[in-house]
Parts: C-alpha cells; sequence; structure tokens
C-alpha cells in the first residue's frame, strides 16, 4: 500500500508540467546553456588576444576533457542553492497537493495516514535525484560541446576509484536535496498550503545559512558535533570535502553523515506525526 | 438488522458547535439509505467521521463490523463528499487513472467504462479546469464506484447535475444497489429526489436523529385522516388542536385505531361525515414537521 501512495504522487506529479520544468529542468538546462556561452565567450576574446596568451593560460585553455575529473569536480558541489532553492518547488508540490486541490477526502479512504504522508516523503526523494543527474548531464554535454568547438581532445579517466568517489558524492548530494525537500513537506503540512511550504523552506535554510556562519565567527569548528547536527549544510559540505580528500577525518565524516540523516529522519516523523492529528476536512 | 453502520451516541464538536449531537444509528446492509437534514444538521459531519478525515469527540460507531478509520474497511467504501475537486491540470480519465492507482488498483479498474457509465466520455481527455459543477459530480461518482466498493457514501450526488442527468445518476445507483449488491448511503437535500431513490431514509436535525424508517413508514407515521364533514367549525370545536382546516377538509391527527370513535361521535353531534380517509404524509411533510424546531446546533458544547 505504500508503492501505491508513491506511485499515485509520482503519477499525479508528472502530469503537473509547469511543476517538472520548473523544479527539475530550469536549473541544470539553464546553468548548462549559461555556461557553454559562457565558456565560448571566454574562448573567443582568448582567440582575438593579438599578442598570445601566457603559457599558463593557453595549457588551461588547450587541456583535454577529463569526462571523469569533470564529472567529480561537478559531483562534489551538486546540491548548490540554486538547485536546492528551485527543486523545493517540485517538493511543496508534492506535499501541498492535496490541500491545494482538497483531494484528501478522495483519497484518505484508500490508504492509512501514515502511508500516505511516507508516500509523499518517498516520492520526493525519488524526483530528488532527476535534477541531480540532469545537471550532471547538461554539464558534461555542455563540456563536450565546448570541447568539440574549442579542437580539445576529450579523454573519459574515469577508473574504479574515482566512479566510486562520484557516486557517493551524488548520493550525498542526493541526501542533501532530500533533507531540503522534506523541510518543504514539513512546512506544507503544518501550513496546510503551497506558499507556505515553499517559503518557510526557503526561509528556514537561509535563516540557517546565515546562523551557522555568525557560530562559525563565534567560534564553532565545523567538525564538532553541534555544528553538524545543527546545520545540515554543514554536514553536506563536511561530508563532500571528505569525498574529495580534504582535511577531514573518516570518523567526521560519519558524523556528519548522521547530521543528515536525522535532518532527514526528523521532519518525516515530525509530517507523519502533525498528519496523524489533522482534520482533513479543513483542506 | 444486519447493520452496514452502527453509530452509538456520536457527538463532533468544532469550538463551540456541536455539529453531532448524541446521534445514534443503525443502517442496514443493502439498498440504498438516504440522510436528509437541513443545512448544519450534521450529515457532511458525520460521513467526514465514518470516512476517517476527522475524529469524533466522543462516540462509538462501527462500519462493515470494524471502527471507524480502520483502513482495510476504509478501502471497502467509496466515497463523494460534497461536489469533489480535482488537480485542474489533470483529465478526467487522468484523474481517475490517479486515484485508481492510489487505491492500488490501476490495472483492475476499468476506466473507460465509469467513463462511459457517467457520461464523460466525450470529455475524458480535457482538463478538469474547465469543467462544470455537474460534470464534476459526474466525474466524482464515477472514482466513487470505479474500485467497485461494498458500501458508497455519496453527498448531494446530483447536486448541479440537469434533470436527465439526475434521472441517469438514479438508475445508475439503482443498478449497482439491485445487481451487485451495494450498500449507498445518499444524503441530499432533494427531497422528490430521495423518495424515488431511497428505500429508507433517516432525518437529521441539530445533530441528532429526529426520525427513521423506510419511506412508507415515515409517511404512514405522519398519515392524517382527511374528513369531508359539515359543518367544518363543529368538527374543529370537538377536534381542537389536532385539526388543521386544508380547503374544505379537515386534515386531523389521531391515532389509527380511534377512527371509528371519532366518526361516531361526530355523527352522534349531528355532523354529517361525507368522507373519511387516511391519507401518508410526502417527504417533502415530513422533513419539514421533523425539522421544524428552532436550531441548537449552535449552543455551546459545556457536555463534552
Amino acid at each position: 500500500m505504500l508503492f501505491d501512495a508513491i506511485r499515485a504522487e509520482l503519477l499525479r506529479f508528472s502530469r503537473h508540467t509547469q511543476a517538472w520544468l520548473w523544479a527539475l529542468l530550469v536549473i541544470p538546462v539553464g546553468t548548462a546553456i549559461v555556461g557553454l556561452f559562457f565558456r565560448q565567450f571566454l574562448y573567443g576574446q582568448l582567440q582575438k588576444a593579438e599578442a598570445g596568451l601566457p603559457p599558463r593560460i593557453e595549457e588551461i585553455a588547450n587541456a583535454p576533457l577529463g569526462i571523469g575529473a569533470f564529472l567529480v569536480d561537478q559531483a562534489s558541489q551538486l546540491a548548490g542553492i540554486n538547485l536546492l532553492a528551485f527543486f523545493l518547488i517540485g517538493a511543496a508540490t508534492i506535499a501541498a497537493a492535496d490541500y491545494r486541490w482538497e483531494t484528501w477526502r478522495l483519497i484518505r479512504p484508500s490508504n492509512s495516514r501514515m502511508n500516505l504522508m511516507l508516500g509523499k516523503a518517498l516520492a520526493i526523494a525519488a524526483i530528488a535525484i532527476i535534477p541531480l543527474l540532469l545537471f550532471l548531464l547538461c554539464e558534461l554535454l555542455g563540456q563536450v560541446i565546448s570541447a568539440s568547438i574549442e579542437h580539445r581532445p576529450i579523454v573519459l579517466g574515469m577508473d574504479a576509484k574515482l566512479s566510486g568517489t562520484f557516486i557517493t558524492m551524488v548520493l550525498t548530494s542526493w541526501l542533501r536535496v532530500v533533507q531540503v525537500g522534506l523541510l518543504a513537506l514539513v512546512a506544507a503540512t503544518a501550513t496546510r498550503s503551497l506558499f507556505g511550504g515553499f517559503v518557510i523552506a526557503i526561509a528556514f535554510g537561509f535563516g540557517t545559512f546565515i546562523v551557522e556562519r555568525m557560530f562559525l565567527d563565534f567560534g564553532w569548528k565545523p567538525e564538532e558535533w553541534r555544528t553538524l547536527l545543527l546545520f545540515p549544510s554543514a554536514a553536506y559540505q563536511v561530508v563532500q570535502t571528505f569525498l574529495a580528500h580534504g582535511p577531514v577525518t573518516p570518523a567526521t565524516a560519519g558524523k556528519a553523515i548522521i547530521g543528515l540523516l536525522l535532518w532527514i529522519a526528523g521532519p518525516t516523523a515530525l509530517t507523519v506525526w502533525l498528519f496523524q492529528r489533522q482534520d482533513l476536512s479543513k483542506e | 438488522m444486519n447493520a452496514v453502520i452502527s453509530i452509538d451516541n456520536l457527538t463532533k464538536t468544532f469550538g463551540e458547535v456541536r455539529a453531532l449531537n448524541g446521534l445514534s444509528l443503525e443502517i442496514p446492509k443493502g439498498g440504498v439509505y438516504g440522510i436528509l437534514g437541513p443545512n448544519g444538521a450534521g450529515k457532511s459531519t458525520l460521513f467526514r467521521v465514518l470516512l476517517g478525515l476527522i475524529e469524533p469527540t466522543t462516540g462509538h460507531a462501527e462500519v462493515m463490523g470494524y471502527p471507524i478509520g480502520h483502513t482495510p474497511t476504509l478501502r471497502q467504501i467509496g466515497s463523494m463528499i460534497e461536489t469533489p475537486r480535482y488537480p485542474a491540470f489533470m483529465s478526467a480519465r487522468e484523474c481517475l487513472l490517479w486515484l485508481a492507482t492510489a487505491h492500488g488498483q490501476a490495472r483492475e479498474v476499468d476506466i473507460d467504462y465509469w467513463l462511459d457509465r457517467v457520461g464523460l466520455t466525450e470529455a475524458a481527455h480535457r482538463k478538469v479546469r474547465g469543467y462544470s459543477v455537474g460534470m464534476m459530480q459526474r466525474l466524482g461518482i464515477a472514482a466513487a464506484l470505479m474500485t467497485r466498493p461494498d458500501l458508497v457514501i455519496l453527498d448531494e450526488p446530483t447536486s448541479g447535475m440537469d434533470p436527465p442527468g439526475i434521472v441517469e445518476i438514479r438508475g445508475l445507483i439503482r443498478d449497482l444497489v439491485e445487481t451487485d449488491g451495494v450498500t449507498v448511503i445518499v444524503a441530499s437535500h432533494q427531497l422528490l429526489e430521495v423518495q424515488r431513490m431511497c428505500d429508507r431514509v433517516a432525518i437529521l436535525n441539530r445533530g441528532r436523529l429526529a426520525a427513521e424508517g423506510s419511506v412508507a413508514e415515515l409517511s404512514q407515521s405522519s398519515a392524517h385522516l382527511r374528513l369531508t364533514a359539515s359543518p367544518l367549525a363543529k368538527v374543529m370545536d370537538i377536534v381542537g388542536e389536532a385539526g388543521e382546516i386544508s380547503g374544505d377538509t379537515i386534515l386531523v391527527n389521531i391515532r389509527r385505531e380511534d377512527t371509528a370513535g371519532l366518526i361516531r361521535h361526530l355523527v352522534m353531534e349531528g355532523i354529517d361525515v361525507m368522507e373519511a380517509q387516511w391519507v401518508g404524509a410526502d417527504l417533502e411533510a415530513i422533513f419539514i414537521a421533523e425539522t421544524r424546531a428552532p436550531s441548537q446546533v449552535q449552543e455551546p458544547a459545556h457536555a463534552v
């Protein structure tokens, strides 16, 4: 029955053209197009340089495109603020759909309240992977087009170790996107509103970003438990830094993953708890 | 009575408003059961409680032998509460597919058949944002019936429909009851429609049961003795407040077994009794009589 709830949510979302356009497509496609034009603009400027280019710049401009290294580089910062903000449109759309369209009374008899809400949470988790993969695909496509125009060689350069790093980075980014999406779920359930779900999640994300910076300025360390538990963005950065072989210990990365998972489990549990008590005649 | 729904002393309050006020009712299995009542009588609240959308404040109710909110039981209920709404970006066909998927019956449900049954085949691929109220009602009825439920709860199912549509839906409901053995509970303000469609009715007033029985039983219990007699004034003197002049006749509200005694008394008093006939009340008269008392729905719920 949980799968029925997930399938129904995904079916309805798939028919909502505007939602998936804004939530899943705009940032990956838009970023890749802007990036491609920017790179071609730079390339044109470099070609026009009369005195020739400094050797280091020349080297960078003509460096082969290593697909593996490029993908890992992109995956390390995949869950960027733009992608998260636009994904919230999709998450809030799923979360608030039955309040928005007054359809709880139609589907409530079909399933338990817990399944219905977990169905929404898992549908959000399912669609969260789409903008991430699309982002990587579009960026890669942009790079391949650029390399072709610039006559740069393209090499795969993806061994097993790099593949592992890439997959782990994508999964961590997915956790981060899911975590932000679930904030929209809890906010939409509490406010019974799509707008409430979106705005509160955005405000929460922005607020925690400011507070995190303040606390780090006051002497909190990024690797401390309290930082990793209170600020999911910090936990995400710590895990990605660890995966990129930065100065983070495995123990700290483990703590950061726990922090991220708690930020997924907490809002989900809170949403189910709220929903179990809700009067569904007031949609 | 083999009850499909048993309600015992059910109360639901919203702040200070008592929508259900100690309602007790048994709805038998099979047939079409009508729930009548003026606005605020508690009909929609009752349906919402039965469908697990809201929790009752006090009291107990069972649906098909299980306490309300029991999900496997709820899955055997098809329902339409007031005019349903659907995601505006979906077509009627997509809406039914979505609901069938939510119910775990995406493959089993014959969506085209149900669209045809409610007369929406031609509009099946149109977005529902352009649908009229009547079309939304038809879609809601298809949604309520398509999973072949054992119990169907319909709140104002023919609201917003044109007369042919009403006849069509009435036929569909009666057909379901007679061929599939489904129990249908209908709330409606259209008393004539209820009289035509329902086997039994309950009249709610102020969150309580005002009257219950088959349409024939209620009609008989509210029947009057119609007397054509002369002089009418002398008859009125004898029957007092039990009588009411209606044109050239007097309607007398007495027990049926007192008929012979009354007529004998009138004749002995020198009154010419030309005709005496027991007439049953129609549902509208019963409804008005049972719901005439001033509403107490707004009373504070101190007792809860």
